[in-house]
């Protein structure tokens, strides 16, 4: 078994048994990718800050609830994950859908360079309408699948692949500019 | 070209974390948010509080009860009204009977009558006390209280008339024999 796991194991044994400084040890090893798939999501500093918070709060109160102490790392994401939709919702009071999907223009759906720097695609999906950043980050970065991405979003499967599509032209069209600049 | 996004993102997957987070700060708020009890128990703490508060409440209202109850030898420890009535009618009770007292008795069995009568009143008057220690205070306890002193006063007063009646009697009878 990998080490990595061997140790997160011990820390969330720890963390049920009330251990405060295990409780740290997790946090410094989970703080900065989860506070990158919130900051993915939600698209601001501040916001993200307050998802992580209010997710690993919530983590640490119902640890005891973990029936397998391996799967801490993806029961920790999905708690950040709905915290940031949740967030979302509560702030913009947005129906993730609303948006008008009519309004893109027909571009051709181009696939993604591997030349293009990350940084850049990163910044190009954070200019992404709400609705379609959240579905593209959840599928295409966090790995989700469309019947998943639906449940977290409370969306239809079919209105999510719509989002998906959506995104990719939007950023099939914004990247296309880069490369050719 | 790589086939999708997806690809796309599991190669650079290393990449892609690159917002930096405020790791102390951050943790100073979660510390503070774990060291503070959840809404649900602040919720259940005040409804706690709230039903503790008006239990006690009640209970000092039925112990100040019991022991105002308890308390209770004489309607005149009930209200003051009552005191009034009740010392009114004990002094009355007192001129009357030291009235009774002062006059020559020489039927003795017309004294014992008496005192059964007043023995039967003085039941009477414990019986309504006991009724409003136990169920506290009641209307028809404190009429029947009273009542026995009203009793008390005319039985007495029937009595002197009696006993001055037999001793004109006797004085017109002596006056006669002279």
């Amino acid at each position: 078994m990998n080490k990595t796991f061997d140790l997160t194991e011990q820390l969330v044994q720890s963390c049920i048994h009330g251990d405060e400084r295990a409780r740290y040890e997790l946090y410094q090893q989970f703080v900065k990718p989860m506070y990158n798939v919130a900051y993915r999501i939600v698209a601001n500093q501040f916001d993200a800050e307050d998802v992580v918070q209010d997710a690993f709060i919530k983590a640490f109160k119902k640890i005891g609830s973990l029936k397998d102490n391996r799967a801490f790392a993806s029961w920790l994401k999905q708690i950040v994950v709905n915290e940031a939709i949740s967030l979302i919702r509560k702030t913009k009071k947005m129906h993730l859908l609303a948006e008008d999907i009519e309004q893109i223009t027909d571009v051709e759906v181009k696939e993604v360079s591997d030349d293009i720097p990350i940084e850049k695609v990163m910044k190009k999906i954070q200019e992404l309408p709400h609705g379609a950043r959240i579905v593209f980050t959840l599928r295409a970065i966090e790995g989700y699948r469309f019947n998943e991405v639906s449940e977290l979003t409370g969306q239809t499967v079919n209105n999510c692949k719509v989002q998906y599509h959506r995104a990719r032209k939007i950023l099939s069209s914004k990247l296309k500019t880069i490369l050719y600049a | 070209m790589p086939e999708n996004w997806e690809e796309y993102f599991r190669k650079n997957r290393a990449e892609q974390d690159n917002y930096e987070p405020d790791v102390q700060r951050m943790w100073q708020n979660i510390d503070k948010g774990l060291k503070q009890p959840s809404i649900r128990w602040k919720r259940t703490l005040i409804k706690v509080a709230v039903f503790a508060g008006v239990m006690l409440s009640m209970g000092l209202l039925v112990r100040h009860e019991l022991m105002m109850q308890a308390q209770i030898d004489s309607l005149a420890s009930i209200n003051e009204e009552l005191a009034q009535k009740e010392s009114s009618y004990i002094k009355l009770v007192n001129l009357k009977w030291d009235e009774f007292k002062s006059l020559p008795s020489e039927d003795v069995e017309l004294d014992r009558l008496l005192l059964e009568e007043l023995e039967l009143l003085d039941t009477i008057y414990n019986r309504g006390l006991r009724d409003i220690k136990q169920h506290g205070y009641n209307e028809r306890a404190v009429l029947i209280m009273l009542d026995t002193y009203e009793k008390r006063l005319r039985i007495i007063e029937r009595l002197i008339s009696e006993k001055r009646k037999t001793q004109r009697d006797e004085n017109k009878s002596k006056q006669i024999r002279i």
